[in-house]
């Protein structure tokens, strides 16, 4: 493979994955640093009547929309009495939909996290299915994954076939590659 | 600045960060695809011997049992078991779990080691802070590394950005990945 084409697909590989991995490193250093930033959540809680007994995906989809609960569906449970609970989730926080059986009413609790825990609540979402964002999201984070991976290793290509002398690099390559392994033997081990 | 000063200086940032984000990137698609990847196998089954505090409550007697025996790791507290006999609880880190039994009359201990597995390891590190109870001082210096390697991958980042845009942006170029990046941006605020 020559040069040229290395280059492209370091570069490309980078170019797709900017914006996500800027906000993975920006949040990264907000869960290090936990202590430095307000976590303070709201939570709130509303009692809303139906005149439908909300059998259907469908009768779920627009009651939500009429109720403004976003998110995915995480959980589905029904409490000792009977009453089906559902539990939604989002990057900036969760509702819990309480379904009280034989009452045409539903409880509605909305927990909303701070601007901080919303972005981290960002950096930690995953996975497919819910609506079509939280879909394309994990696209992007499985382009994100195997772009870290083909990065590095076109980087280290182009080291080799560019700078392959240069002392420095191999300190810190050689220097990396030995803290790492001493880390995961040490880890391994005890 | 030159541009082989910034080539040099981008391509040290990278090779420090090259082994965290093969392990990042790993992990993501882990994370991603719910993989299982965890060993759950005992593999290994030793005893030792301990001294036996009857004065202690669960939680200091685990940690006092894990401190003479020499073991790194949180100590769950739903692991916890106690009958007449024994006492039984958990040691657990990214790598590896210990499940202890101890004989509270004779002290003896047997620890039964189930190691998680290389990729669960690699895995690992992506939640790794360095503060494992009773983790030598090596292990601790992660948090260092991890700092270190965000500020490095970021100031790689920047400088593969400018070199880009200064020597060889192509038109099209900017706009499709400016356009990706502005969807980019777009989906993660509409989650």
């Amino acid at each position: 493979m020559n040069y040229s084409l290395i280059r492209k697909i370091h570069l490309y590989a980078c170019l797709s994955t900017t914006a996500v991995l800027t906000m993975f490193i920006l949040t990264s250093y907000q869960m290090i640093h936990h202590d430095w930033f307000s976590h303070d959540g709201q939570k709130e809680s509303i009692i809303v009547d139906i005149d439908s007994d909300l059998a259907s995906e469908d009768d779920w989809r627009s009651f939500n929309e009429q109720n403004g609960i976003q998110g995915r569906l995480v959980r589905e449970s029904h409490r000792d009495n009977g009453d089906l609970v559902r539990q939604y989730a989002s990057a900036g926080g969760s509702f819990r939909v309480t379904f009280v059986a034989n009452k045409s009413e539903v409880e509605i609790v909305r927990t909303s996290k701070s601007t901080a825990d919303a972005m981290i609540g960002i950096h930690r979402q995953r996975g497919y299915g819910g609506p079509l964002q939280y879909s394309l999201y994990a696209l992007l984070l499985d382009i994100v994954g195997v772009a870290l991976i083909v990065f590095a290793i076109t980087g280290i290509i182009m080291w080799f076939k560019l700078l392959r002398n240069n002392k420095i690099a191999w300190i810190i390559f050689v220097g990396g590659f030995i803290y790492v392994l001493i880390t995961i033997i040490l880890l391994v081990r005890l | 600045m030159k541009k082989s000063t910034v080539t040099k200086l981008h391509l040290y940032c990278g090779l420090f960060t090259s082994f965290y984000l093969i392990a990042f990137g790993l992990s993501s698609i882990i994370l991603n695809h719910k993989i299982d990847i965890e060993n759950r196998t005992i593999e290994r089954v030793w005893t030792d011997q301990v001294t036996v505090d009857p004065s202690l409550e669960d939680g200091e007697f685990a940690e006092d049992v894990r401190d003479q025996l020499g073991l790194m790791g949180w100590l769950p507290r739903w692991q916890f078991q106690r009958d007449s006999i024994f006492f039984r609880f958990h040691t657990t880190h990214l790598a590896k779990t210990n499940k202890i039994r101890l004989d509270l009359k004779t002290g003896e201990v047997e620890i039964s080691e189930i190691p998680k597995g290389f990729l669960a390891v690699l895995h690992g590190l992506h939640f790794y802070n360095g503060k494992i109870p009773n983790a030598p001082f090596f292990l601790r210096t992660w948090v260092v590394y991890q700092w270190l390697t965000l500020l490095v991958l970021f100031t790689s980042l920047v400088l593969g950005l400018w070199l880009w845009l200064k020597y060889s942006r192509k038109t099209w170029e900017l706009y499709l990945f400016g356009g990706l990046f502005a969807l980019s941006i777009l989906i993660m605020l509409l989650l």
